[in-house]
Order: structure tokens, then sequence, then C-alpha cells
């Protein structure tokens, strides 16, 4: 105890804090038990996310779709176009018309003559500013 | 310490009555040896946690004046000494879930309560203050007139300390705790919690000084 201590213990000498008022107890412990009560039925959501245990099964369920999703994607492979795969089947199944649909060979552009390039409609703008009429080459 | 008989029941939250425990005998002297030792009020959280009533009751008995005293200090006004009281109580219900984490429950209870006493403190400062006999910091144990005159005169020189000083003196002389104790309840460094302790003592006695 230091000098420190000493000017308080004897300024304080014979003194006491009062304590906590007797009527603050029933309402202190009846909103409590209000608030307990409220928090044991309260969000199911922040229940599941406070779990342990459930935040390890939402990680591991999380982690496992990633990595299907990764290794689905790999087997199948990046370069072949989307919806490929039903039209495959349908060709080995036996449709014969659909296969041959199918087969067409694609178009490379870059292969193209300048002149054909463009095969869209092409429109022509009158100088009076008259946009509609197209001109069909 | 006398206490008056806790009502029975006195809310019914859906089917199931809340019936609240009398206050009991045993650690309702807050500043005794319950505060000496973690185990206790650990056991105490972990009982709350796992949804127990009683133990709250019983957290109440043990904890309830410190609180009070630590919060009157804070913020001078006995209603809002009460007020913070009820508060803390309210965040401990609402900590449920994470009760079983905190590493020592006293200086956790002592910290919401310094926190809601610094609020109550700065809405009191919109308000007219209170006359210092409503800010009895201090109080003589019984009918000794020649104790309360010097209760009322010690009050009157601690209201005039700033509300952080105050605090400490309060846990440091009442509560009886280290300062590396005080500096975890308050949230502030251990030599912060000595630094504003030698400047509230230093205050003291030049006010006691000024004073005789």
């Amino acid at each position: 105890m230091t000098k420190h201590d000493d000017t308080v213990r004897r300024l304080f000498h014979g003194l006491e804090v009062p304590p906590a008022p007797p009527d603050v107890r029933a309402p202190a412990l009846e909103r409590a038990q209000a608030a307990l009560a409220r928090e044991r039925a309260g969000d199911s959501w922040r229940h599941a996310w406070e779990d342990r245990r459930l935040r390890w099964a939402w990680a591991a369920a999380a982690a496992v779709l990633i990595v299907a999703n990764v290794a689905v994607r790999d087997r199948r492979g990046n370069s072949e176009p989307a919806g490929s795969a039903g039209v495959n089947a349908a060709s080995v199944a036996g449709d014969r018309e659909l296969a041959a649909e199918v087969a067409l060979p694609r178009i490379d552009v870059r292969h193209l003559q300048p002149d054909t390039r463009n095969t869209g409609p092409q429109l022509e703008l009158s100088p009076a500013g008259d946009s509609k009429k197209e001109n069909h080459s | 310490m006398t206490r008056s008989p806790a009502p029975g029941v006195l809310s019914t939250m859906g089917a199931m009555p809340l019936a609240i425990p009398a206050a009991s005998n045993v650690g309702t002297d807050a500043r005794g040896g319950a505060w000496a030792e973690a185990g206790p009020w650990r056991e105490l959280f972990s009982r709350i946690a796992a949804g127990e009533v009683e133990a709250l009751a019983r957290l109440y008995d043990l904890a309830a004046d410190r609180l009070f005293g630590l919060a009157l200090w804070r913020t001078g006004s006995r209603d809002d000494a009460a007020d913070v009281v009820q508060e803390t109580f309210v965040r401990v219900a609402e900590q449920r879930a994470r009760l079983d984490r905190v590493r020592d429950p006293r200086w956790w209870l002592l910290a919401v309560a310094h926190r809601l006493a610094i609020d109550h403190a700065r809405r009191r400062q919109q308000r007219p203050a209170e006359g210092l006999e409503a800010c009895a910091e201090l109080v003589a144990p019984q009918a000794d007139q020649a104790l309360a005159v010097d209760a009322a005169r010690v009050c009157e020189l601690l209201w005039r300390l700033p509300a952080k000083q105050r605090a400490v003196i309060y846990l440091r002389h009442f509560g009886e705790m280290t300062f590396a104790e005080i500096g975890n309840s308050l949230g502030i460094p251990l030599f912060t919690a000595a630094s504003r302790y030698r400047l509230a003592l230093a205050r003291l006695r030049q006010l006691v000084g000024g004073a005789t």
C-alpha cells in the first residue's frame, strides 16, 4: 500500500459506497429474463451461423460445391461450346437429320473475301435523312 | 446488507412462467471474496449460456453492488446507475451465446457497465445536472451524523474530479483492484489507469488543502 493509497483511505475512512437499490433487482432480472427468452427463441439463422459445428458444415458444403464445379468444368473442357453435349448425344442416338445439321462446317470469316464478309442488309442514308430505305445487296 | 424480498412470478413468457428466485444471502456482499476468483464467475456464465434463469439471479446478487457503484461514480446519478445495472443484465442475456467464450466474466461485466455508464453520462450532459444530494457516491454506514457530514463533503470533492478519474478511484479503493485489472475493466492501458489514479489523488489533495 503506497502513500497515495493511505491518503485515499484516510479520506474515505468509515464511508462506503451505497449498494444497488433493492427495487432494481426485480425489474433488472425481469428484463434480463425477457431478453434471455427472446434470445433463446430468436433468429434461427443467427443460431445456424453462430453454431460452430454448423459453421463447419457450411464451410464443408461450400468447399465441396467449389471442387465439384471445378472438376466438372475440367472434364467437359473449355473449348467445347455449351449445349454440344446434348446435340452429340442426339446424333449418337441415330437421328441422322439432326446429326447432319450439327455436322455442318462452320464458316471461318477470316478466309472470306473482303466483299463477302458483310452479308447483312445495307442501309443507305438519303441526303434528306430518310434512313428507312434499305438496300439488300 | 438487507434486501427486500423478491417478488414471485413477475412475468410470463409464452406458456412458461418465469419465476425470479429470491435474493440469496450467500455472496450478496459483492465487495467481499466473491470477486477474488474467476472460477465461480465462469461457471455462472456457463450456466447462463445454457439458459439457467437461476444463474442469472445468482449473478445479480454477486455483481449488482459493484456494478452499481462503478456506474454511480462514473455517472454521478443514482437513477442512471440503476439503469446501467438493469441494462448490463439485459446485455448478459442478449450475449448468452458468447458467454462461454468470455475469458474473465468479472472484467467483462465491469467493462459492459462502464460503457453503458459512459453512454448515460453523455446523455446526462444534455439534461440539467442533479443536485449534490442526489449524487451521493459515498454514504455513512449508519445514522452517524459526523460521518454523514464527512460523506457529503467528500462527495462534493469527488464531484469536482473528472468522471474518468472517479471511476479509477472507485475500482482501486472500493473494488480493491490492481491497475492491470482496472485497465482490463475500463479498456485502457495499465499505465493510463495508474496515471488517472495519481492525477485524481493529486487533485483531491489539492481540494482538501483548499477546503481546510
